[in-house]
């Protein structure tokens, strides 16, 4: 696995704070975080409920809008983009995973993974068909194609969120709790996809829970009350294979 | 204040939006059940005290000229209430502006300032004119366009030329359908036929009967002594009718606008009682997770079922409150407006109409229906577990399709975001029917008001194809048929005419005489279809036969072909044979086709016609008005004497003019449910719309922008119109069907045939796009405007 630090820095936190606004008082949920993440690499974010790591997601992500500081990706400055171009942005660019999968349940596997290709208008349909299949072979899926939702396992339908977060080929990954309502078998299969796929190339920004899933990563990032407390590079994470996954 | 009731009503002010679809749903409801009541009860209770304030007539006879010694003789028969004697004047007027004649009645009488029969309801100017002063019917202001204080020219059949002043204007609510048709008529005193040159004499004797003035029997009894005691006096009947007190001449339309009203208010309440179904099933959808919350904290099952039905009540009395008065409002808008057309008028000055009975429904139906319909939900939220109901917002991936889900996934289309459309249409099956139902309902309604009207038309045409004729020409006396004839033809613009024998007979029953208009069309005529209903058309060379119309089986109702009836003709009784029934309109006037040489032998002028009947080049209004108007000069001008010349249009629009006002009833019905309809649409996309902001959220993760949505949640809205538009296609089938022959019952007294025009269909087509797209705007942009992270709070 190359060094990722060769590279350039491809999202670039600058002064990034985020102030929630109550009526009598404020909550600081991000305070003045500055760092960059690399291309290639796998960054799993840790700490407790509240230290801030959703809002971190949300403003690589472009969910939320900072209340100061700026957020760069491969040289675009997101927050300036307007909520259409945003959206299109991210369709191209990155690829969400939620702790609840989040799949469409009145859509097939396929389908689901098929749509976010269709919204951005990328590929014909033969390619969209061919893609979807091969990105659910990719995660093991392949004979639960044309099932719907509630048919499959939550392991099963977290990694049909993985393969359509990956449908249009975005550099980037970003999971939120991915693994927060699996069981640890169904855990740790999720977490081998997402190094496999990081030893492919994409940037992975996993938020988490689990400090011993997170260990594994390449990069460790702690947050505290909002801001970066510590962080944690591995040279080599040990990699724990995974059978289902074709590198 | 307890913390649950602060609940209720945070629930209610904090999600305005969907405060205001709720009661936007039930009010629109409730609304449209009031303005329907309102009709249904008002315009036939209005036209009939309208009529009544009148003090109408029960016997209106027409004799030989007679002065006021007939009168008191008339007065002295013990079932005689009250009598008066009138003269009625066919003449002509000059418009005012383009100087063109036309048409006019004048009907003298004693005394204007003391009427107590057939009672006139002073409009502006004076309440009873003076010597050489007219008042002039409103209704006759709309073709002849005078001020009070102006200057009218009236010329008589002699040709006599007369100034007379208006000295105002006035209602004539008792005026009969015939009088009705001749539109322009005036009131002047018995004084001012002097001034015209006119005999100070009567030709019409008004009535009311001692008793039971609704009883026919009575009436006909007190008619025939009546009849009795002027033909005692040397003098003939010329026409006679009888009416009750209540049967006022636009009853058949009434009958038919309440009929269409109740028809379709049904319609309404069933349509109102959907669309609160729906939107209570939703709101109680949204709820869920609040009542496990409240079950979390120790929330009874019996506090949360009185919490949330206090909510539901809580929507519905503001529905009410809002309901109410705007009903009120627009119901007396809606009868203030139909019923001068029906020679009615609004008795009540105030702006709202408030009926009791229609408040009980009103307060019922808001009532009733929103609790009954909250009360499934609300039961089962409040015996949902805990567990469940917390995590109801999420993302249902257990729910389990049902076959019909599962043949749905068969259906793909290229683009993601249209299967994705069409199977989100289907998941809130229940809400989806109603919709479908609500808007399908509105659709055939819609439909049917346009394969109703064709049908009306379609009556007309089946009358007036026995008066094909352009213009009608009534001659003051009989004329040489070749020389009128000739004469017409120099006319350019006239094609052909046509001299038909006509004359009025009494049809003498053992208890009634009646008026018969018995006319006889050339042999050859090409003015006149000769279609039966039943038995056949008049033989050439045959002697006292007649063809009837429908009419004739008031007084005879097994009336068939060769039966006989007797005719009095000019004081001559004679047997006729029927030999044929054919369908001409419902308005009670007896109409009789025979064999022109027959009449005219009947008549003693075997070469010689009063009435004459024109075919022009064009057919339109303007052109028959404009060469009417030539023909009458040029007559004129020769020196024969014409008494009435009318152009066919003007009867056809003024017969169309009731007719039409119906269309208009059923029109406003039909986009009062479409707007029910629309409303229901609004609300179940936008309900839609927010069980599914999780769902957005995630389309909005993975790409899909602004556009994309609102597409989503357009696509369903038009799915949903455009199924709903198929159904109503075919439920406008049997609608029209049942309304077509209601309202030409109502009409004509008889089924009419049935028809289907394309029309309502292409309408309804844009209509529905439209509503469609306006339906859902608001909840395609609030999809549009959730953004991921307001989406993600969901979780």
């Amino acid at each position: 696995m190359p060094d990722t630090n060769q590279f350039p820095p491809f999202i670039k936190l600058l002064n990034l704070s985020k102030i929630f606004q109550a009526a009598s008082m404020q909550f600081i949920a991000l305070s003045d975080i500055t760092t960059d993440f690399h291309q290639n690499e796998f960054t799993a974010v840790v700490g407790r409920s509240g230290s801030g790591k959703s809002t971190l997601m949300n403003m690589i992500t472009g969910i939320d809008k900072p209340t100061s500081g700026r957020v760069i990706v491969n040289g675009i400055e997101i927050h300036s983009l307007p909520e259409t171009d945003m959206a299109k942005w991210r369709g191209e660019n990155l690829g969400i995973v939620f702790q609840f999968y989040q799949l469409i349940p009145v859509l097939s596997l396929l389908e689901n993974v098929m749509l976010p290709m269709q919204i951005a208008g990328k590929f014909s349909h033969t390619e969209r068909l061919d893609r979807a299949q091969k990105l659910l072979n990719k995660v093991g899926l392949q004979k639960y194609a044309q099932k719907r939702p509630y048919m499959v396992s939550g392991g099963q339908q977290q990694s049909t969120a993985i393969a359509r977060a990956l449908a249009n080929d975005p550099p980037i990954l970003i999971a939120d709790e991915p693994t927060g309502n699996l069981s640890s078998g169904e855990a740790e299969k999720i977490f081998n996809i997402f190094q496999t796929l990081s030893s492919s190339g994409k940037t992975i920004i996993m938020v988490t829970h689990d400090e011993d899933l997170a260990k594994r990563a390449r990069r460790v990032l702690k947050l505290v009350d909002g801001r970066i407390v510590s962080e944690k590079r591995q040279a080599s994470p040990p990699s724990l294979g995974n059978p289902e996954v074709k590198p | 204040m307890r913390p649950r009731w602060k609940k209720v009503i945070a629930d209610f002010w904090e999600n305005k939006a969907r405060s205001l679809l709720i009661i936007a749903s039930i009010s629109i409801g409730i609304f449209s059940v009031g303005v329907v009541g309102i009709g249904y009860f008002v315009i036939p209770e209005s036209i009939v005290a309208t009529y009544l304030s009148t003090n109408p007539s029960n016997i209106q006879i027409q004799t030989e000229p007679f002065d006021e010694d007939l009168v008191k003789t008339i007065q002295r028969i013990d079932r005689v209430k009250d009598v008066i004697g009138r003269t009625t004047i066919s003449a002509k007027v000059k418009h005012p502006e383009s100087g063109d004649w036309m048409t006019f009645s004048m009907i003298a009488m004693d005394d204007l300032s003391d009427q107590h029969l057939k009672i006139l309801t002073p409009a502006s100017g004076k309440t009873y004119p003076d010597d050489k002063e007219i008042l002039i019917t409103e209704g006759s202001l709309e073709t002849l366009p005078v001020v009070t204080g102006s200057s009218i020219l009236i010329e008589l059949s002699d040709g006599t030329q007369r100034e007379i002043k208006v000295a105002g204007t006035v209602f004539d609510y008792s005026s009969d359908l015939a009088i009705t048709f001749n539109e322009r008529i005036g009131f002047t005193s018995l004084d001012t036929l002097e001034y015209l040159y006119q005999p100070k004499k009567y030709n019409d004797l008004i009535l009311t009967v001692n008793g039971d003035q609704n009883d026919l029997t009575n009436i006909e009894e007190v008619a025939k002594l009546v009849s009795e005691e002027i033909e005692n006096s040397g003098r003939r009947i010329l026409n006679q009718s009888v009416n009750l007190s209540t049967d006022q001449p636009y009853a058949n339309y009434t009958n038919a606008i309440a009929v269409i009203i109740g028809f379709i208010g049904v319609f309404i309440l069933i349509l109102s009682s959907a669309l609160i179904i729906n939107t209570m099933n939703s709101l109680m959808a949204q709820h869920i997770r609040q009542i496990g919350v409240i079950k979390l904290v120790g929330g009874q099952r019996n506090q949360i079922i009185g919490m949330y039905l206090a909510l539901v009540v809580f929507f519905s009395l503001i529905s009410l409150i809002i309901a109410i008065p705007a009903s009120a409002y627009v119901g007396r808008f809606m009868c203030a407006n139909i019923l001068p057309v029906l020679n009615g008028r609004l008795l009540t000055p105030n702006l709202f109409i408030y009926l009791h009975e229609i408040i009980i429904i009103q307060t019922i139906v808001t009532l009733l229906i929103p609790v009954l319909a909250a009360l499934k939900p609300i039961v089962q939220g409040a015996s949902i577990p805990i567990h469940k109901a917390l995590t109801s917002n999420l993302i249902n991936h257990a729910t389990r399709p049902g076959r019909f889900d599962l043949w749905l996934d068969n259906i793909r289309s290229k683009d993601g975001i249209i299967t994705l459309g069409i199977r989100n249409t289907f998941r809130q099956k229940g809400r989806l029917l109603l919709t479908i139902f609500t808007l399908s309902l509105g659709c055939a309604i819609f439909i049917s008001v346009f394969n109703v009207e064709l049908s009306l038309n379609k009556q007309i045409e089946r009358v007036l194809q026995y008066n094909q004729s352009d213009i009608f020409i009534n001659m003051d006396r009989n004329y040489p048929i070749e020389e009128i004839n000739h004469q017409l033809r120099q006319v350019p613009g006239v094609v052909m005419s046509e001299a038909w024998m006509a004359t009025s007979a009494l049809l003498k029953t053992t208890s009634t005489t009646e008026n018969v208009l018995l006319v006889g069309p050339p042999q050859n005529s090409a003015l006149v279809e000769k279609v039966v209903n039943v038995g056949r058309w008049v033989r050439p060379g045959e002697r006292y036969t007649l063809v009837v119309n429908d009419a004739f089986w008031n007084n005879y109702p097994e009336l068939k072909p060769g039966d006989q009836i007797v005719l009095d003709i000019k004081g001559e009784e004679d047997y006729w044979t029927v030999v044929g029934i054919f369908h001409y309109t419902g308005l009670d006037q007896k109409y009789a086709f025979t064999s022109h040489d027959n009449l005219a032998e009947i008549l003693n002028s075997p070469s010689h016609a009063i009435s004459y009947r024109v075919v022009t080049r064009e057919h339109d209004l303007a052109y028959q008005m404009k060469i009417a108007n030539v023909i009458d000069e040029h007559l004129t001008s020769s020196g024969y004497k014409v008494k009435s010349i009318t152009a066919r249009e003007e009867i056809v629009k003024q017969g169309l003019e009731k007719i039409q006002v119906l269309i208009y009833v059923l029109l406003f019905l039909s986009v009062l449910t479409g707007i029910v309809g629309g409303i229901g649409l609004s609300g179940t996309l936008g309900l839609n719309v927010l069980e599914r902001t999780a769902e957005i959220g995630i389309l909005r993760a993975i790409g899909a922008y602004d556009a994309v949505i609102t597409r989503l949640v357009t696509f369903e809205s038009l799915f949903i119109g455009l199924t709903s538009y198929v159904i109503g296609i075919l439920a406008s089938l049997p609608i029209s069907f049942v309304l077509t022959n209601l309202v030409n019952q109502a009409i004509f007294g008889a089924e009419s045939k049935f028809v289907i025009t394309p029309k309502g269909m292409i309408l309804w087509f844009f209509i529905l796009i439209i509503l469609s797209l306006v339906a859902s705007y608001i909840p395609a942009r609030n999809a549009a405007r959730l953004t991921i992270r307001e989406v993600l709070a969901y979780e």
